[in-house]
């Protein structure tokens, strides 16, 4: 039993140790750019060389979230930052630019795919890896719900977002038609290798792959 | 003998610990020769590119590189350092063909390019206009098949009017381990000739050896071609060399023949749902990274990414993964030792090397290099000397 109640103690003591980390690696990270934790309530990290699917959610969630969202885009390439911003027409005043991947260097985020971070108080209170979810958009429900009503939630109100048609693990048959077949508009495909590799699509012989189909309606 | 003198025999050993000295003897070395290859690049091009070509046409020296945001290939003119050809391709319109992902200078205005995702490839004019285009989505057996990444080792080949792509079986079934029934449809190659649109499979699959082993992670296996159309492949968890020139069966079985100790890496499936195991995982463990053949010398370099056994976690370690620190070990005609040649870490981009009759060139485009510089492609040549 004393045992039991020490493994108890500790896994609590590691959680909590885990948050406040996050929160003492965020707080001097924005500090070395002049911005304090405590004016955010959402942190997004996004990886300008990140798989376009990956990525793009996220980057359309910022155009049109309020003051207390932050977007970090991190890269070793500053071409790829200024490809990025050009491509998502992003406005440089509302970004934070980390042009030395620093926040990759302190794990903030894996250089697949966005990190969020919710915030409360000036302290950590939820992290959501996208690199480990193939579902790149659920996060966004999450912090519209988080942030409240704002111009953001009725953007997507009004969008309908993102809605997958088919979530699950294909053939690779599938994948192959699936990719032809989803050329209409506002109809796009995820694949969770895209996110792994960092690199472009390629199926392998042999292998299934967990796929969403999305539409926005 | 008491504990400190113990601990320093160990610290003596310790560096070492990981090459054997003197088993085969260096004949040959890599010298740096020269001043820096510096070809100045546009603001929407980066210096760390997937797929690049050397050709010479009319004796003068090029090299296109694949500019993959942009779906653009570049060519350079190595002799003057300026940018010859700048061939755009479109995703969608009149003129679309699809995402290159690799392709075959012939001359100027005539190239084989490669969508890799369409599995297509389209005979292009020197202005990005698809001439004719071929799929290779199915063999003259209906078989669907899946090329590797077409980049670095696991790179296509054309020779004559046939392209050469790579296959890497990927197991799910039992824990990733190549059972010998599955081994049956491994095929490895798939030739297309781009005369006739033709698609063929020759019989050659993984070898006996790979049964029972792992074959999870892609891709598995890298290969080379000689000028004499002997195929050499290396299967990631193996330290031997295998031989084929017919494309039916391996003829030969040679050991990798280095002085350094390989760890490879043979449980990764593992890892499959854990990135960051999966990253601590590759990083400590050899692997090969690249397999080139010098026709200009008719030798190889074996381009092999160095474990790090401590790996510091405080680091980008991903960083470890595109930059890998490496050694180039050298092999003759018959794949017999040379050499071998640690050059220093943190200084180059070994994804980027290119052979040419001086010799062979590999990018110093390291982030961590303090000369790097994002405005320019940096080469260093390397020549192959007799020790």
């Amino acid at each position: 039993m004393r045992r039991c109640n020490f493994l108890i103690i500790t896994l609590f003591w590691i959680s909590g140790c885990s948050v406040n980390e996050e929160t003492k690696i965020i707080s001097g990270y924005l500090e070395g750019y002049g911005k304090d934790i405590s004016n955010y309530r959402l942190i997004c990290f996004v990886p300008a060389d990140g798989c376009s699917s990956c990525i793009e959610p996220s980057l359309e969630y910022s155009e049109t979230a309020g003051e207390d969202f932050l977007l970090v885009l991190t890269s070793l390439y500053s071409k790829s930052i200024h490809n990025t911003v050009e491509a998502y027409h992003l406005d440089m005043d509302r970004i934070l630019v980390d042009a030395g991947n620093k926040a990759v260097s302190l794990q903030l985020l894996l250089p697949t795919a966005p990190c969020f971070y919710i915030i409360e108080d000036g302290i950590v209170v939820k992290k959501a890896d996208l690199s480990k979810t193939y579902y790149k958009t659920g996060i966004l429900t999450e912090a519209d719900r988080f942030l409240g009503k704002g111009p953001g939630n009725e953007h997507r109100e009004q969008k309908g977002l993102h809605k997958a048609i088919f979530r699950g693990t294909v053939s690779i048959a599938r994948v192959r038609r699936d990719l032809s077949d989803c050329h209409e508009d506002g109809c796009s495909c995820q694949f969770d290798v895209d996110c792994a590799k960092n690199m472009p699509f390629v199926p392998i012989m042999g292998r299934s792959y967990r796929m969403i189909l999305t539409k926005t309606f | 003998m008491n504990r400190l003198t113990l601990l320093f025999i160990l610290l003596i050993l310790a560096p070492g610990a990981c090459i054997n000295s003197g088993i085969y003897k260096d004949r040959y070395t890599l010298e740096p020769a020269g001043k820096l290859l510096e070809i100045p690049i546009g603001s929407q091009t980066k210096n760390f590119i997937y797929y690049s070509q050397y050709v010479l046409i009319d004796g003068i020296n090029y090299l296109g590189i694949l500019n993959y945001e942009r779906n653009k290939i570049e060519i350079y003119n190595l002799d003057s350092g300026t940018l010859t050809r700048e061939i755009q391709f479109f995703h969608e319109g009149p003129k679309a063909f699809g995402r290159v992902s690799n392709f075959f200078i012939e001359t100027l205005d005539s190239l084989f390019v490669d969508c890799d995702s369409k599995m297509s490839v389209g005979i292009a004019d020197g202005r990005g206009g698809i001439l004719k285009e071929i799929s290779y989505r199915e063999d003259t057996y209906g078989r669907k098949f899946f090329p590797t990444p077409p980049w670095i080792g696991s790179r296509p080949y054309k020779i004559g009017n046939t392209i050469y792509y790579l296959q890497s079986y990927m197991s799910e079934d039992s824990n990733g381990i190549l059972s010998e029934e599955k081994r049956k449809e491994t095929f490895l190659n798939v030739m297309l000739n781009t005369e006739t649109g033709v698609c063929f499979t020759p019989p050659l699959i993984y070898p006996d050896e790979m049964v029972g082993r792992e074959v999870w992670r892609s891709p598995n296996v890298m290969r080379t071609i000689n000028g004499n159309g002997l195929f050499v492949y290396h299967f990631s968890n193996l330290p031997y060399l295998f031989l084929s020139n017919d494309l039916k069966s391996f003829r030969k079985k040679v050991p990798v023949e280095s002085n350094y100790r390989l760890k490879l890496n043979e449980v990764s499936y593992k890892y499959r749902y854990d990135m960051t195991g999966a990253l601590m995982n590759t990083i400590t463990h050899d692997m090969i990274r690249d397999i080139f053949y010098d026709k200009y010398r008719d030798c190889y370099y074996l381009f092999y990414m160095k474990r790090n056994e401590n790996p510091d976690t405080g680091n980008n370690l991903f960083l470890k993964l595109q930059y890998p620190d490496c050694f180039i070990l050298i092999l003759d005609k018959d794949l017999k030792h040379m050499g071998e040649v640690f050059l220093p870490d943190n200084t180059y981009s070994f994804q980027f090397s290119f052979i040419t009759p001086e010799g062979l060139y590999i990018s110093e485009d390291h982030p961590n290099n303090p000369d790097f510089d994002e405005d320019f492609m940096r080469f260093r040549l390397f020549k192959l000397v007799k020790l």
